[in-house]
């Protein structure tokens, strides 16, 4: 009994810690334009698809596969914001947000459409970095791939902490974050912070997707999945709040697990909905969300 | 080292088709202050924003000293010596005073050693900030915060420096600061202020010229001596158009 | 245009489908009038609830799919008419839409969007987890309305239900529901202060909309007969966003006009396959999202001023 609760919960934090990776660009995006970006999801997909191509088709080792995702996702997330998103938030039309999230849904769409045309429906896979199951205290399997994706996605956001607290991008980022008009005032450079906050949302996101490839399949509608599941991660934790993010993505790993083992396992997708629904009934705007946001 | 500023034909637009600015005109000598007048709604708020450059200016020019700062984004007019004080709240609040004022050299911030120093010297510009610089500026009151505002406008040592009504909601103590303050960088004559101010009496008593705006446009403006003799008919006249003063 | 003409629409609509109805229409050009009846439906409501109310839900296509299997549930297991369905099935799913806005509707702004989205994706899930009710990808099968397939009853009905939503919409937009989702969508802090009950207004455009798509699903599953769970996509919900937005969102006839341009689309292009199809009405939405943020019937009316400039409502 134990046993199966103990791996289940660790296996629950290794899942949550990629889920963490993939929705921290979202919240971080929102936290400065306030934008939520629909096409998140397919900066994974294209993400993952980088990875493939550059294992499979030009047979490189894997961790490059890694660094391709990584790559592509920041290319098509800077190109987003520069082609689809500044144009409107530059415009002095109005319910700029209402466009923004049509833009970005009908791009998500479309980048779908085209990577289905490109690359098929067939569902790929990649081999990991560490394919081997793993023994700790003797009893707790756990596969090596979920260790070294947990291992860097948890590297990743600590990078993250490290660029928001202590650095002159992240100051810029928090100032946004706290108060547009403040940042203004001051001469911080939206477009220049709003640049370099999708290349790392997007190189996050392919990053994700590409440590998820060993263990779960790459294909054109993989996006909405990832979506869906950073939604869910971005409102429990509060929109805008790198901690609520980390937080929220770790307990959405481990209450899928948790219930997938102990309910039914057809269902893991549709768990964190209802997780989701729970935390939204006693806290509207998410665990650490505020009136005021913070990063 | 202040520069003149000189304003023409400024027009600023928030949406496509509703013009709020529609042509006004505005000199402000160099080292000198101007202060700005009119009723709610004039505009007065929209004008320093376009000169801030963070609201759209939709035509007209703006030249400081012998640079033109229409087409330069709010970032590039700090650069070029701009500070802009916003009448609505724009403290980071999750942040420390400290930080703030840190935020407030930020087109300097590689100078580590002349920020140290206005940082220094502009926490202790207000009493009522003083003691409170560790502390998160979201929990300072309203009051303190404008301080803050302020103090953290002048670490830029700017050239243009650009009140929108600063002691709005001020207890009369703060408000005494402000001023004191202002007069103190009227005298060391480094910089060209435009304050926009609904206590006409103390913003008279510190301008060297006023300018009146009404509905998005000038309506007069002269020394401040002499708009100070002719205030009663200038408020008169506001009050007869009263509803329709707004800028629309 | 004025009332008048605006109330003589839903006529127009039922007499041409009697009118199509009687004609014999080629099969092919039948299933696709017959389904863009399917699409009005829920761009028409979901430009009513987006483009009237400001209110961005992802749920739509969602909402549809729960009353197409609502109806299977009924016909199959409760042994109902399919045409108790149509009557039923709204019902029902304007409750389930007010369920779901009772918790998406409670924080302002940008929750709306992200929560109908999750909703719709976890339920795509469900269905397609849930094999043992919705009988996996094999699907459900639905008798139709009448014994044997005669597609001229759908097309009365497809007119009948179109000119139903019409008048239905008349009633919103023309009323006082229409003008307070009017005042929240411009500047929902002035609305406020006016006094408008900002949530109920909501709860009430979220409800009615959802009956439309409850509608909708319903006339689906009666109509196409085999229900899998890909009817509930992004990819739809991608189908309907286009359809308003290309046509003019917040436009009375903006989605009727989207969907006239993206069946034709569809219908001129079918022979290169889904995937080019997917590929270029996406793309054309985009396009117009960048380049004609107002949509067909803003530019058209652009280039002549007089007749048609009153058409925003
Ligand atoms: N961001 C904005 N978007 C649209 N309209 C605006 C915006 N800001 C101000 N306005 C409009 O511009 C007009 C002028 O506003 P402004 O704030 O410049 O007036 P003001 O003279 O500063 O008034 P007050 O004395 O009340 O501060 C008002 O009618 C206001 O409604
Ligand atoms: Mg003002």
């Amino acid at each position: 009994m134990t046993q199966l609760f103990v791996q289940s919960l660790l296996l629950g934090l290794l899942q949550g810690g990629l889920y963490a990776l993939l929705a921290v660009g979202l919240s971080l995006v929102f936290g400065i334009l306030r934008v939520v970006n629909f096409a998140h999801g397919e900066f994974a997909m294209l993400g993952s698809f980088a990875a493939v191509f550059v294992v499979d088709m030009l047979g490189l080792p894997v961790w490059t596969g890694l660094i391709a995702a990584a790559v592509a996702g920041a290319a098509i997330a800077y190109a987003t914001n520069i082609l689809v998103l500044r144009p409107i938030y530059l415009s002095r039309m109005r319910q700029k947000g209402e466009y923004t999230i049509i833009a970005t849904f009908l791009l998500s769409q479309f980048l779908i459409a085209a990577a289905t045309l490109s690359f098929g429906t067939t569902y790929r896979k990649l081999p990991g970095l560490w394919d081997q199951n793993l023994a700790i205290f003797d009893y707790i399997y756990l596969s090596g791939n979920r260790i070294v994706a947990f291992v860097a996605a948890i590297a990743m956001i600590a990078l993250l902490f490290f660029i928001v607290y202590r650095t002159d991008i992240g100051r810029a980022w928090r100032a946004l974050t706290q108060n547009p008009l403040g940042a203004a005032v001051v001469g911080i450079d939206v477009n220049r912070y709003a640049n370099l906050a999708f290349l790392a949302s997007g190189a996050f996101a392919g990053l994700a997707a590409a440590l998820l490839a060993p263990l779960m399949f790459v294909f054109p509608a993989s996006g909405v999945i990832a979506l869906v599941k950073a939604f869910i991660v971005v409102i429990i934790g509060g929109l805008g709040s790198i901690r609520g993010t980390l937080f929220a993505g770790l307990l959405l790993g481990v209450v899928e697990v948790m219930c997938t083992v102990y309910i039914d396992t057809g269902y893991t997708d549709a768990y964190g909905f209802a997780l989701m629904i729970a935390v939204l009934l006693f806290r509207p705007q998410g665990l650490f969300g505020r009136t005021g946001r913070a990063v | 080292m202040s520069e003149a500023i000189t304003i023409k034909g400024l027009r600023v637009a928030y949406e496509s088709d509703i013009e709020i600015l529609r042509g006004v005109d505005m000199l402000g000598g160099a080292n000198t202050l101007t202060a700005i007048i009119g009723p709610n709604g004039a505009g007065k708020s929209t004008l320093l924003k376009g000169v801030a450059g963070v609201a759209p200016v939709t035509g007209g020019e703006i030249h400081l000293g012998g640079q033109r700062i229409e087409a330069l984004n709010a970032a590039q007019r700090v650069g070029a010596g701009v500070s802009f004080v916003p009448q609505e709240a724009s403290v980071f609040g999750q942040m420390t005073v400290l930080e703030n004022l840190r935020l407030g050299g930020w087109h300097r911030r590689k100078d580590k050693a002349w920020l140290e120093r206005r940082i220094a010297f502009c926490g202790d510009l207000f009493h009522s900030i003083k003691p409170h610089l560790e502390r998160r500026a979201g929990d300072l009151s309203g009051g303190q915060q404008k301080l803050v505002e302020i103090a953290r406008g002048l670490v830029g040592e700017p050239r243009l420096l650009l009140l929108d009504e600063p002691t709005a909601g001020l207890s009369p103590v703060m408000v005494r600061e402000v001023y004191r303050e202002i007069a103190r960088l009227k005298e060391s004559r480094s910089v060209t202020v435009l304050l926009v101010e609904q206590n006409v009496r103390e913003a008279l008593a510190v301008a060297d010229h006023v300018y009146v705006l009404a509905m998005g446009q000038n309506d007069t403006d002269g020394p401040a001596a002499e708009i100070a003799g002719r205030l009663d008919g200038i408020v008169r006249n506001w009050m007869s158009r009263e509803g329709s003063g707004m800028a629309s | 245009m004025t009332k008048l003409t605006h109330h003589l629409v839903p006529l127009l609509f039922v007499a041409a489908g009697l009118g199509l109805s009687l004609i014999g229409l080629r099969p092919v050009v039948a299933d696709l009038l017959i389904l863009s009846v399917y699409y009005l439906l829920l761009a028409g409501s979901w430009n009513l609830l987006a483009g009237f109310a400001g209110q961005y839900s992802f749920a739509h296509i969602g909402l549809a799919t729960a009353g197409a299997y609502g109806t299977a549930a009924l016909v199959i297991a409760g042994g109902l008419s399919g045409w108790a369905t149509l009557v039923i099935m709204p019902l029902a799913v304007a409750l389930l839409g007010g369920g779901l806005g009772l918790v998406a509707l409670r924080v302002r702004g940008v929750q709306l969007p992200l929560i109908t989205f999750a909703f719709a994706g976890a339920f795509a899930v469900f269905l397609a987890a849930a094999s043992d009710i919705t009988n996996g990808s094999m699907g459900l099968q639905l008798p139709k309305l009448v014994p044997g397939f005669d597609r001229s009853l759908y097309l009365v009905l497809g007119g009948i239900l179109a000119g139903l939503f019409f008048i239905v919409q008349n009633w919103m937009i023309d009323g006082k529901l229409g003008l307070l989702m009017q005042a929240i969508r411009d500047n929902e802090d002035i609305a406020h202060g006016m006094g408008v009950g900002i949530f109920r207004v909501k709860i009430a455009a979220f409800m009615i909309t959802a009956a439309i798509a409850g509608l909708a699903g319903s006339f689906y599953a009666n109509y196409v007969g085999v229900l899998a769970p890909s009817m509930l996509s992004m990819g739809e919900m991608g189908y309907v966003v286009a359809m308003a937005v290309i046509g003019g969102l917040g436009y009375r006839y903006g989605p009727l006009i989207g969907v006239v341009i993206i069946r034709s689309i569809e219908y001129f292009v079918r022979g290169f396959g889904a995937e080019y199809t997917l590929v270029i009405i996406t793309g054309i939405a985009l396009l117009v999202v960048l380049f004609f943020r107002e949509g067909v019937i803003a530019y058209v009316s652009r280039l002549m001023p007089r007749q048609t400039a009153r058409w925003r409502s």
